[in-house]
């Protein structure tokens, strides 16, 4: 027996971190008390599994990491999951109890973690860290894109949860109204001690079409990339992320550097009712948790399939030298072609 | 060793997904309800594909000894052979 892993025509890959991990990311509510003008959300919410099932696949994420020899890690977000409070600590008490699953981070917007939901934090086993985002350095471009208060809303969430001794990390998503913030965030995020910043594309969908002004050129994201890894190898004070497509064009020959898409190879995202999605940005439906279970969807999926084989990759992203550590963003492909293995519109090789 | 019996009928199990990437030389097995995940030989992926598109096994035989180079004798050693593993494996069943 042999586990089914980047299937990559015999190549060695460079995928740091992800060797033994196989990360879920889990929607548990699409609502939210925010609207963010780059969500890859909708006005239009889906269905919510109720506890109990939610429950049950949590137990099939433990079994199926168990079975694959992976450990499983879990992202709970949402829209903000801290409105399905009840659900996500029950959850996260679960989620403690399992013996696969190696850890577990929340993605929220922070503004309603007070004193007393950051010390409930404080106890669970498992958590890993909390994520929240901005989007810049400064309030006025923060609160442009998530909403008015909402940079001194996050900050202060970020000083509670780091007041009850909790790991933060910030998400921001590029565009070119913040994308000259970063030095000046990452020395505001060194301040409140914060452990990590993730860098993430603008992917044209949900809320997110009416920002396509604000993606990057391909000559703005090489500019950019150059400029954070020389950001993230000059010891800053706050750990950039920087396993994501692209970045391993800017140092080819740092094996920290970039990462192969997760997307059919050690990740899948399931939505509120249990739709599974390769990942979140590549919102194709390949099955349902609850009635079709992981293994169907892991090993039957087309398109997991298709992503798998690098073969099937189009344009300049199928023929590239650096095959074996990127093969860029699928979602960009697929909201930027329609087809989710063209290359990736981004690259600037 | 399992008897090669035509009165019997041998299927896929309905839990049972074959994969293959060819080019590579990468044949799979998968059970989409336990979760087991096999990797298999070409001849075996072979076998179980005509057994997927309900090739009885008396016909199945034949067409082993057609397509792969070996005497009546060893090729009916390891068709009951894969067959049998197949069948502990729940891979086959019996009909």
């Amino acid at each position: 027996m042999v586990w089914v892993y980047n299937i990559n025509m015999g190549q060695e890959t460079t995928e740091p971190s992800a060797s033994n991990e196989f990360y879920f990311q889990w929607h548990i509510t699409e609502r939210c008390n925010r609207t963010c003008r780059h969500c890859y959300q909708t006005d239009s919410l889906c269905e919510e599994l109720p506890l109990e099932k939610l429950l049950d696949v949590a137990a099939k994420m433990d079994e199926a990491s168990a079975k694959w020899g992976r450990m499983g890690t879990v992202s709970l977000t949402g829209g903000e999951p801290y409105l399905r409070k009840v659900e996500l600590y029950k959850l996260a008490d679960c989620l403690d109890r399992l013996n696969h699953i190696q850890y577990y981070d929340i993605l929220t917007n922070g503004s309603l973690i007070d004193k007393r939901e950051a010390a409930n934090l404080a106890g669970l086993r498992k958590l890993r860290r909390v994520q929240v985002s901005l989007e810049g350095a400064k309030k006025v471009t923060n609160d442009s894109i998530r909403g008015d208060g909402s940079f001194d809303s996050t900050l202060s969430a970020i000083k509670r949860l780091r007041s009850s001794d909790i790991e933060v990390s910030v998400m921001m998503t590029l565009t070119r109204r913040n994308m000259h913030e970063i030095a000046d965030l990452i020395m505001l995020l060194g301040q409140e001690g914060v452990s990590a910043l993730a860098l993430e594309r603008l992917i044209p969908e949900g809320n997110g079409l009416s920002m396509t002004d604000q993606m990057l050129s391909n000559d703005e994201l090489k500019q950019l990339y150059e400029e954070v890894y020389r950001l993230a190898t000059d010891n800053p004070p706050v750990r950039l992320l920087l396993y994501r497509p692209l970045f391993a064009l800017v140092a080819p020959e740092d094996p920290t550097v970039g990462a192969l898409c997760s997307a059919g190879n050690n990740a899948l995202t399931i939505m509120p009712d249990g739709t599974v999605y390769p990942c979140r940005r590549l919102p194709i439906p390949i099955g349902n948790v609850v009635t079709d279970g992981f293994y169907k969807i892991w090993y039957g999926s087309e398109l997991l399939w298709m992503l798998r084989d690098p073969r099937n990759l189009k344009g300049k992203c199928r023929d590239c030298d650096l095959l074996a550590q990127c093969r860029g963003c699928r979602a960009a492909a697929y909201f930027h072609a329609g087809d989710c293995m063209a290359e990736d519109p981004q690259c600037w090789k | 060793m399992l008897e090669i019996m035509p009165e019997k009928r041998l299927v896929l199990s309905p839990n049972i997904i074959l994969q293959r990437i060819e080019d590579i030389g990468k044949f799979w097995v998968f059970n989409t309800v336990t979760g087991e995940h096999y990797t298999i030989n070409q001849t075996t992926y072979w076998i179980l594909s005509k057994i997927m598109r309900e090739v009885s096994i008396d016909s199945l035989f034949q067409d082993f000894l057609s397509e792969f180079d070996v005497t009546s004798n060893r090729a009916h050693d390891d068709f009951a052979e894969i067959l049998e593993q197949c069948i502990q494996e729940g891979i086959l069943i019996r009909r």
